[in-house]
C-alpha cells in the first residue's frame, strides 16, 4: 500500500493522543517512521504537548493558594445554604401564627381595597361603554325621507313627529365587563383636556364642512326656477350614513361633545339629502337659517382642524 | 481514615465538612482545567468554585453509578460549556489577549511557583512558557479548547468526550489537531509549512 502523508497526517492526532492500539498503532508508527516529513510532524507535534505538559507544571498554584480556596469554597457554600427572604420570614411566621393571620387578612384587604380603586379606573376610563344610552336630539324641521342612496337608512315621514323631541334607543356596542351605570360627569372632566375627536371623525368633519360651505355659497339656476343641488345632495348621502355610524360609535365611547356635533350635523345632513330635484327657495332658506343659528360651520372649521396640529384621540 | 463513599454520604446529608474533604481530592484537577478553559486566573477561580456549588447542590442525584469524579466531571463540563455561552454575552470577552502583565495577577494568585528556589531566569523563562500556552489557546474556540482539555488533562477518550460535549469524533479530532497546531505555532515547535509543502507536493 502506498503512503499518502495526507491520510498519515491526518490519522497523526490519533497516534499523539493514543487513541489507536495494537496493529493500528503499530501500523501508524511504521508509516511514520518511514517518511521523514511524517516523522517531523509527529515529532513536532508531541514536542508541543510536551512542552504544553511543561507549562501547566509550571503554572500549577502554589500549595498557599489552597488554604484560601477552601475558605472561599466554605463562604459560597454557607451562602448558597441560607434560606432566602421569603423562606426566612415562612419560617418566622410558622412561629406567629397569630400574627401570620393578621398579616394575612391585612394583605387580603390591601389586595381586596387595590381591585376596588382598579375596577373604579377602569369604569371611569370606558365611561362610554354603557350598554344602552339614550340620546336626545331636538329637530325643529321635519325630516323628509331618504332615498335608496343612504344605504339601507331610509325612514318614512311621520306627521308631526317632526315637532316632538326625538329620542333613538342606540342598540349596545359590544363591549365586555361593561357597568349598567355610568357616571357621565367623570369622563366629560377627564376627557375636558385633550382632543374629543379621531382621525376619522375629522376627516368626516371636513367633508361636511366643505359639503355645507357648498350649500350655503348655492346660488338659483339662472332662467329656471329653484336651485342645482344634486353634488349636495350625493355628497350629503354619502356623508349621512358615516355620521350616524361615527354619532353611534362617539355615544358608545360616552364622548359627548363628538357625539353633540355629530347629532347636530346629521338632521341638515339628512335635510339637504331629501332635498328634491329642484327645491324652492324657502326650502333652501330654512337649512340655510337653522346652519346660521346653530352656527354649525364655524364649530365644524374648529375641530376639524388639520390632524398634524393636535394630537388625536379615537372617539 | 474516612473513605470517599463516607464523604460522600455525609456531604449528601449536608455535611458541608464533608463535601469540603471530598472537594480537596479533586479541587486542583478542575482548577487547573478552569484555568486552561479561561485563561484568566480570576475567572478560573469563579468558575471551579461554580463547579463545586453545583456539585453540592446536585449531590443528592449522585447515585453512584458512575464514579464520583466521573460524574463531577459532566457538571464540570456543563458549567465550562454554560460559562462559554454566558462569556459570549460579553463582547471581546473572550478574545482577551493574554499578556505578560497579567501573569502578575498570576503570581499574586499563587498560581506560580516564584518562590526563592526558582533562578530569576527560569522564572522568567516559565513565565514566557505559560504566556505562550495561554496564547495559543486563546486563538481556540471555547469548545476546541475543552475538547483539548479533555482529551490532554483528562485523558477522555473520542467517545467519552462526544458523550459530555454533544458533539461528534470530528469534530473534536479537528478540534485536537487544532489545539496542536495552534500550540506548535505558539511555542515554536518545527514549523509545518515546510512538510505541509512537501504533502501539497504527493
Amino acid at each position: 500500500m502506498k503512503h499518502e502523508c495526507r491520510d498519515i497526517e491526518g490519522r497523526l492526532v490519533d497516534l499523539v493522543f493514543d487513541e489507536v492500539d495494537g496493529a493500528q498503532r503499530a501500523w501508524l508508527l511504521a508509516e511514520v517512521e518511514g517518511c521523514a516529513g511524517c516523522r517531523e510532524n509527529y515529532r513536532a507535534m508531541a514536542e508541543a504537548i510536551r512542552v504544553f505538559d511543561r507549562a501547566a507544571e509550571a503554572a500549577a498554584p502554589a500549595e498557599s493558594y489552597w488554604a484560601g480556596h477552601e475558605t472561599r469554597l466554605r463562604a459560597r457554600l454557607d451562602e448558597a445554604a441560607r434560606p432566602g427572604v421569603w423562606a426566612r420570614l415562612a419560617g418566622w411566621l410558622t412561629w406567629r401564627p397569630t400574627l401570620g393571620v393578621s398579616l394575612s387578612a391585612a394583605a387580603l384587604l390591601l389586595g381586596a381595597l387595590a381591585l376596588g380603586w382598579w375596577a373604579s379606573y377602569r369604569r371611569t376610563e370606558s365611561a362610554g361603554d354603557a350598554p344602552v344610552v339614550v340620546r336626545t336630539t331636538l329637530t325643529p324641521t321635519p325630516e323628509p325621507p331618504v332615498g335608496s342612496g343612504l344605504g339601507g337608512q331610509s325612514k318614512e315621514p311621520k306627521p308631526g313627529a317632526s315637532q316632538a323631541p326625538r329620542r333613538k334607543r342606540v342598540p349596545p356596542t359590544p363591549r365586555p365587563a361593561a357597568p349598567a351605570a355610568e357616571p357621565m360627569t367623570a369622563p366629560i372632566m377627564a376627557r375636558a383636556e385633550v382632543p374629543f375627536f379621531g382621525p376619522e371623525t375629522v376627516r368626516h368633519l371636513e367633508k361636511a364642512q366643505r359639503l355645507l360651505r357648498s350649500f350655503r355659497n348655492a346660488r338659483p339656476l339662472v332662467g329656471e326656477p329653484g336651485y342645482d343641488l344634486a353634488y349636495e345632495k350625493k355628497q350629503s348621502r354619502e356623508l349621512v350614513y358615516q355620521n350616524m355610524l361615527l354619532r353611534r360609535d362617539a355615544e358608545a365611547k360616552g364622548n359627548l361633545p363628538a357625539e353633540e356635533l355629530l347629532g347636530s350635523l346629521e338632521p341638515l345632513l339628512l335635510d339637504i339629502a331629501n332635498l328634491g330635484d329642484r327645491p324652492a327657495p324657502d326650502e333652501i332658506g330654512a337649512i340655510r337659517e337653522r346652519l346660521q343659528n346653530k352656527e354649525i360651520i364655524a364649530r365644524l372649521q374648529v375641530y376639524a382642524a388639520p390632524p398634524a396640529l393636535v394630537s388625536y384621540r379615537e372617539n | 481514615m474516612t473513605s470517599e463513599g463516607d464523604l460522600i454520604r455525609r456531604a449528601q446529608a449536608g455535611d458541608r465538612d464533608a463535601f469540603c474533604l471530598l472537594a480537596r481530592g479533586y479541587e486542583r484537577r478542575v482548577l487547573t482545567l478552569a484555568l486552561y478553559y479561561c485563561r484568566d486566573p480570576h475567572d478560573a477561580e469563579d468558575l471551579s468554585q461554580e463547579v463545586w456549588l453545583k456539585a453540592f447542590r446536585a449531590l443528592g442525584t449522585f447515585r453512584g453509578e458512575s464514579s464520583f469524579y466521573t460524574w463531577l466531571r459532566q457538571i464540570t463540563v456543563n458549567s465550562f460549556l454554560n460559562y462559554r455561552r454566558g462569556a459570549a454575552m460579553t463582547p471581546g470577552r473572550d478574545k482577551r489577549a493574554i499578556i505578560m502583565g497579567e501573569l502578575v495577577e498570576v503570581e499574586e494568585l499563587g498560581l506560580l511557583p516564584a518562590g526563592p528556589a526558582a533562578q530569576p531566569e527560569e522564572a522568567l523563562h516559565q513565565k514566557m512558557l505559560v504566556a505562550r500556552v495561554l496564547e495559543a489557546l486563546d486563538e481556540l474556540t471555547p469548545q476546541q479548547r475543552l475538547i483539548f482539555l479533555l482529551k490532554h488533562r483528562e485523558g477522555m477518550t473520542y467517545d467519552e468526550i462526544s458523550a459530555a460535549v454533544g458533539t461528534s469524533a470530528g469534530t473534536i479530532k479537528k478540534a485536537l489537531f487544532r489545539a496542536v497546531a495552534k500550540l506548535r505555532e505558539h511555542l515554536g515547535v518545527a514549523k509545518a509549512d515546510s512538510h505541509e509543502a512537501r504533502v501539497s507536493g504527493h
